[in-house]
């Protein structure tokens, strides 16, 4: 799957206008219909930010509430999906960083059900890897975890990703940068201590 | 093998790719939907970022370095002088190594003199240092509320008014909008050292709660110079009612 493809697919359609406003204004079929419209997407994003968590449910909890509390600020300068995921890459930051000492350990069963539950070797495999890189994000700190999902992972450019995360465009490609540099090391290390 | 960990790395890039998008069951989805519009109406409590006075940013910092001058020759004396009677006590016991020393000089009378001497220095600069590093809260540093908001590990942030203030507010059959700027100082321990509102709410109850909620937050410490530092903030509450 290419990085676009992949950038595209957590890209919701576009809201009717005015559901911002109405949900603003106390109207609760038009949050319903916003959360519908985009609780996968974050939901997805959240998983390749936190990894398969079982705090990851909590975090889209608090990200829906902070939307529904801030709409009334949602001006449309943005689009509404980027103002969303906005404030779900922040409360994401701020898990992060809360829980930076006390990594929570990853949900065998949720890692089997996101890979799809196909079963073979092929999953086997997979679910080490995804175990391995969820280990390795870990041990990044929270900002360079964080640019480094947003780029490499979802596919972001770096533009997007700087937007998301409310930071330097460069700042933020150095540190994705700085983050594959310090996984590569940390394999190269690995592979150096086993025969 | 920078050549395969690259590969390690791009391969395990593209099966975090390949994450199935909607996992979360439909009924839990329900269920976040239900809990956020169900949340205490008027659910709007939030802590926004600080109204910043630039005029009183730029006071602050000199009136903390000026704190900080006199802070580091204090200190500097005080280690000084406990090093001076450090010295003393060590070498007066026995310069020569031969157990006679100075002791022999001053009679036997002039060691128990001289123990408190060195015994009462050394908590003078480790007490006084610890009570003056950036421990006061009034002449402590101001940083942003997005600083401390960082590094916050607990604490409910969602503080409501008690009960009878929403009554009191509905009663007036108006909306309402208290916005309730609080100066908080958080210790090197990350405890939450003082409270107080900066403008009160009108209601002495919800000021009240305000305080007392925000002393139960608590904080990863801020590290100065590899020193734990205590620090202040101005955070905004935000209270709507309609």
């Amino acid at each position: 799957m290419s990085l676009a493809a992949v950038a595209e697919r957590t890209r919701p359609p576009p809201e009717p206008p005015g559901l911002a406003a109405r949900a603003a204004a106390g109207d609760r079929d038009a949050f319903t219909e916003i959360y519908r419209g985009h609780v996968d997407a974050v939901y997805a994003r959240l998983t390749r930010l936190l990894g398969p968590t079982a705090d990851r449910e909590d975090v889209l909890q608090q990200v829906f509430l902070q939307v529904h509390r801030s709409l009334g600020r949602f001006r449309g300068e943005a689009s509404l999906a980027t103002f969303i995921h906005r404030i779900a890459v922040n409360v994401a930051i701020d898990h992060l960083r809360t829980r930076h000492r006390q990594p929570v350990p990853i949900d065998d069963d949720a890692l089997a059900a996101l890979l799809g539950g196909a079963g073979g070797p092929d999953t086997i495999a997979h679910r080490r890897e995804l175990t391995n890189l969820f280990a390795l994000l870990g041990d990044l700190t929270v900002d360079k975890r964080v640019a480094f999902v947003l780029i490499a992972i979802d596919g972001l450019a770096v533009r997007e990703a700087a937007e998301l995360i409310g930071a330097n465009p460069d700042t933020v490609k150095q540190r994705a940068l700085a983050a594959r540099r310090e996984i590569e090391a940390a394999l190269a290390a690995r592979d150096r201590s086993q025969p | 093998m920078t050549t395969r960990t690259s590969a390690d790395l791009d391969r395990m890039i593209a099966t975090a790719q390949t994450l199935a998008p909607a996992a979360l069951p439909a009924a839990r989805k329900q269920a976040i939907l239900d809990a956020i519009l169900d949340a205490p109406s008027p659910p709007i409590a939030t802590v926004a970022a600080p109204v910043i006075d630039l005029a009183a940013r730029r006071a602050r910092p000199r009136t903390w370095l000026v704190g900080a001058v006199v802070l580091a020759t204090a200190l500097a004396a005080a280690t000084l002088l406990a090093f001076a009677l450090h010295d003393d006590d060590r070498v007066s016991p026995d310069p020569r190594g031969d157990g006679a020393g100075s002791l022999a000089a001053g009679g036997p009378g002039s060691g128990s003199a001289d123990d408190p001497g060195p015994g009462l220095s050394s908590p003078g600069p480790s007490g006084g240092s610890s009570a003056m590093v950036g421990t006061d809260p009034e002449t402590s540093p101001m940083v942003s509320a997005l600083t401390l908001e960082a590094r916050q590990v607990s604490g409910d942030r969602n503080i409501l008014p008690p009960p009878s203030v929403r009554d009191a507010i509905a009663r007036t059959n108006r909306s309402a909008r208290l916005v309730v700027p609080l100066k908080i100082c958080v210790d090197p321990a990350g405890v939450v050292a003082s409270a107080k509102v900066e403008t009160t709410s009108g209601y002495p109850a919800y000021d009240a709660a305000l305080e007392a909620g925000v002393r139960t937050w608590r904080y990863q410490p801020l590290i100065v110079d590899g020193k734990a530092m205590t620090v202040c903030a101005v955070v905004q509450f935000v209270y709507t009612q309609k």
